[in-house]
């Protein structure tokens, strides 16, 4: 029976399976360029310095500043015989300045702060990275290069010890293409400001004569209002983007979300009824204040601290126009060529309209109340 | 639907990050600091890696001499793996690979590396990796004890009933009922049987108190949760308090007695019992939460906040945070029910655990979608299950629908 129940002991431990407490191991290396040299801070954790080397001097289990002090010098060789940073095929030296102390999640660091004799306006750098790699192959080297608006992080595996660093403005461009990608998709996927938008250039193409609804004679006056009420829109929601983001004026997001909403109804009962005696751009301007604060929204949440504001708020904003470009792109020459059937004016434009309205309804409806009816 | 979409796309994001194009400063980080005085404590080590160090420094020493060998390998990976474990530090995990590296990506490799590799497998939530090397293992070993409750449990944390029911029967014929009840009970306990659980425990107890006391806290637990699931409250609270008057370190036991107290609003028991083990995610969670419905703002938002920084930690190092937690976290703390029930169906598509399955349930309700449960629900109604706190969920979003 004895034997039997040996090996049972891991029955338990694997009941913890799947409690991960932490993650594994990383470091921590942020090179900061921008001064006449690169300098280096490096958070290596105490436990994989215990590991590597020893710092428990006393054995006792705890690791002591003073301990850490007096292994300083074996830290820092360690650690340096695991770094090659090279600039233009020259090896920068890597010299100590200071040790500090800090915390990361899964508990105490050592923090190497070191000189460089590399211009600090270095545009490539080669890193060669390889700490703790032979030893604990989920190691990872966290490697963030900052330089005042720049900022990029990349990872380190034994997989890829290697990185080719472009400091500069490749860095500034990836964040702006990341964030312009950012805007064509909550375009693509954010129905209400495509519906709103749709709703405003279906009358585009037409023209109030007599209480009724003509087609426009050429493509140029369609055209016209199109580009004003795309531009009055993008003038106002980057006007209120910019406000909210910036946290002069924010509003809770299920106040904006009904706004919206019920912008689109107005805009569809407009076309029906147009009590409003306003074109089409005054309505574009007027509500596109209320989904620039809908954007801000996406856009706050993405993580702003990240990177240079500038950057985000004109990469977002150039990503929802070029979204809209599109979608004008799709409908202007459509719109154009059935503007004169009768089909268009009473499907597109009036039941167009009326089922516009009845679903902007719904979600103004959800979002006030929080409850689900449609599911969009 | 439309958040749903948004967070999609926050997540699209979050790639981003990790890709390398934009980050925040690395993660969390406090601001470095000199130390006040030489006899401040950075660092606390495992109580395993003292008690093993000279063992382990003579181990290691062995293996460097010598890499391929087998015996040496394995023993220095097993050491780093029991102290990966009680530490909840997967760095150990980590140290242990790279003892087993030579054999990490070999297909047939000796043993007693196969065990301990699909443990690492496990560990790393590769659950069909790990049964690969758990069946080639067993091909040697054909009456392992251990691999085939590893098995079971496995299929059982996958919700593959049947396979782990498999693995317990073949367990049984070799090595008899008591040590296949061993696989046996988790599973009962998760398919409605609950009662026979408890009743297989009761029989139980006695022989293992005999004859394998290290095993008891197990017992203990799993009577507290055949209990609970049967809403037997105070024999659960009794089995609960026995288990960590064994061991009060039990994190798994700690966790699973917070949410009882939590379940029983009986909030105000749960942070004394957890605050000094907040090392662990899971435990950092249930404290968040136990903080905040207690009223505890700040307390709540600092735990709130060090947890975030631990997930952003992880993503950071282009891990994911583990689905459960993040899950919760999204619900309870974020006040996020679109995040919580995307994340937990994600989750659950891998691990349908109790707490797996009841995020799901309880995400769905918030976010006002019982549509979105439906899968999960099928899946409980086609296992018998009758958990008590799953089941008052089911009930809920049955009245929604």
């Amino acid at each position: 029976m004895k034997y039997l129940f040996a090996s049972l002991f891991f029955v338990i431990e694997l009941m913890c399976a799947t409690a991960f407490a932490h993650k594994p191991s990383d470091s921590y290396l942020t090179i900061t360029g921008g001064e006449e040299y690169l300098t280096i801070e490096w958070d290596i954790a105490l436990k994989d310095l215990e590991f590597l080397i020893g710092l428990d001097e006393n054995q006792n289990g705890e690791i002591t500043w003073g301990e850490v002090k007096a292994r300083r010098k074996a830290v820092t060789a360690h650690a340096l015989s695991r770094l090659q940073i090279s600039h233009r095929g020259y090896d920068c030296q890597l010299k100590l300045l200071d040790v500090l102390a800090t915390r990361h999640s899964d508990g105490g660091y050592v923090v190497l702060s070191l000189s460089t004799d590399c211009p600090g306006d270095a545009a490539e750098l080669t890193i060669h990275y390889n700490l703790l790699f032979d030893v604990d192959p989920t190691h990872r080297g966290l490697v963030h290069y900052t330089n005042g608006e720049i900022d990029s992080t990349y990872v380190l595996s034994p997989e890829s010890p290697l990185l080719e660093l472009k400091t500069g403005e490749v860095n500034r461009w990836n964040s702006f293409v990341a964030y312009v990608e950012e805007g064509i998709w909550h375009i693509w996927i954010g129905y209400d400001h495509i519906l709103f938008l749709l709703t405003l250039l279906i009358p585009a193409v037409l023209i109030r004569r007599d209480h009724q609804w003509q087609p426009v004679e050429s493509f140029r006056p369609a055209w016209t209002s199109v580009l004003k009420i795309v531009t009055m829109f993008t003038i106002a929601h980057s006007l209120t983007l910019w406000l909210a983001v910036m946290e002069y004026v924010t509003l809770p997001g299920w106040i904006v979300e009904a706004a919206i909403a019920f912008s689109i109804i107005v805009t569809a009962l407009n076309n029906l009824f147009p009590v409003l005696h306003l074109s089409g751009w005054a309505i574009a301007f007027g509500f596109g204040l209320i989904h620039g604060f809908g954007f801000a929204n996406v856009l706050i949440d993405l993580g702003l601290s990240s990177v240079s504001l500038g950057i985000a708020l004109l990469g977002f904003n150039v990503g929802v126009e070029l979204g809209q470009l599109a979608i004008v792109a799709v409908f202007l020459p459509l719109a154009y060529l059935m503007r004169s059937t009768t089909f268009y004016r009473w499907a597109i434009l009036r039941c167009g309209s009326i089922l516009v309205a009845v679903i902007a309804a719904i979600w103004m409806y959800e979002r006030i109340f929080n409850a689900t009816i449609v599911g969009l | 639907m439309k958040r749903q979409y948004i967070s999609f796309a926050f997540r699209l994001l979050s790639c981003f990050v990790i890709a390398g194009s934009i980050g925040e400063s690395p993660a969390s980080a406090a601001d470095a600091y000199l130390p006040a005085s030489d006899d401040e404590v950075l660092e606390t080590l495992p109580s395993t890696l003292l008690s093993s160090r000279s063992e382990l420094s003579s181990l290691r020493r062995k293996l460097a001499d010598n890499p391929r060998d087998v015996n040496t390998a394995a023993s220095v990976a097993s050491l780093y793996m029991q102290m990966g474990s009680q530490e909840g530090d997967p760095r150990y995990f980590g140290y242990a690979q790279a003892a087993l590296e030579p054999w990490w990506e070999v297909n047939n490799p000796p043993a007693a590396i196969l065990r301990l590799r699909a443990k690492l497998k496990e560990k790393d939530h590769q659950y069909d990796r790990a049964l690969d090397d758990l069946k080639t293992f067993l091909e040697h070993e054909p009456q392992d004890i251990q691999a085939w409750i590893e098995v079971s449990n496995i299929y059982r944390v996958q919700g593959k009933y049947d396979k782990s029911q498999q693995a317990c029967d073949r367990l049984g014929e070799f090595a008899g009922d008591v040590v296949a009840n061993v696989g046996l009970v988790p599973l009962l306990i998760s398919t409605g049987q609950a009662e026979k659980a408890d009743k297989l425990l009761a029989d139980m107890l006695p022989i293992i108190k005999r004859e394998s006391p290290e095993t008891l806290e197990w017992v203990l637990t799993e009577q507290a949760e055949a209990a609970r699931a049967l809403g037997r409250d105070e024999q659960a609270e009794r089995h609960y308090k026995e288990g960590l008057a064994n061991n009060p370190a039990n994190l798994y036991l700690l966790r699973a007695c917070a949410d009882f107290l939590l379940d029983q609003n009986r909030t105000a028991e749960v942070l004394p019992l957890l605050e000094e083990h907040t090392t662990d995610n899971g435990v950092l969670l249930l404290a968040a939460i136990a903080a905040r419905r207690t009223g505890k703002k700040k307390v709540s938002r600092d735990f709130q906040t060090q947890l975030e920084n631990r997930f952003e930690e992880i993503r950071l190092r282009g891990s994911e945070p583990h689905g459960r937690f993040e899950s919760r976290c999204a619900l309870e703390l974020q006040d996020d029910a679109q995040k919580a029930l995307t994340l937990a169906l994600d989750n659950w598509e891998k691990q349908k655990e109790m707490n797996d399955t009841r995020n799901v349930l309880a995400a769905a309700i918030a976010a006002n979608d019982p549509q979105a449960a439906q899968p999960v629900v099928r899946f409980l109604k086609q296992n018998g299950n009758q958990d008590v706190d799953l089941q008052e969920l089911v009930e809920q979003l049955e009245e929604m629908e």
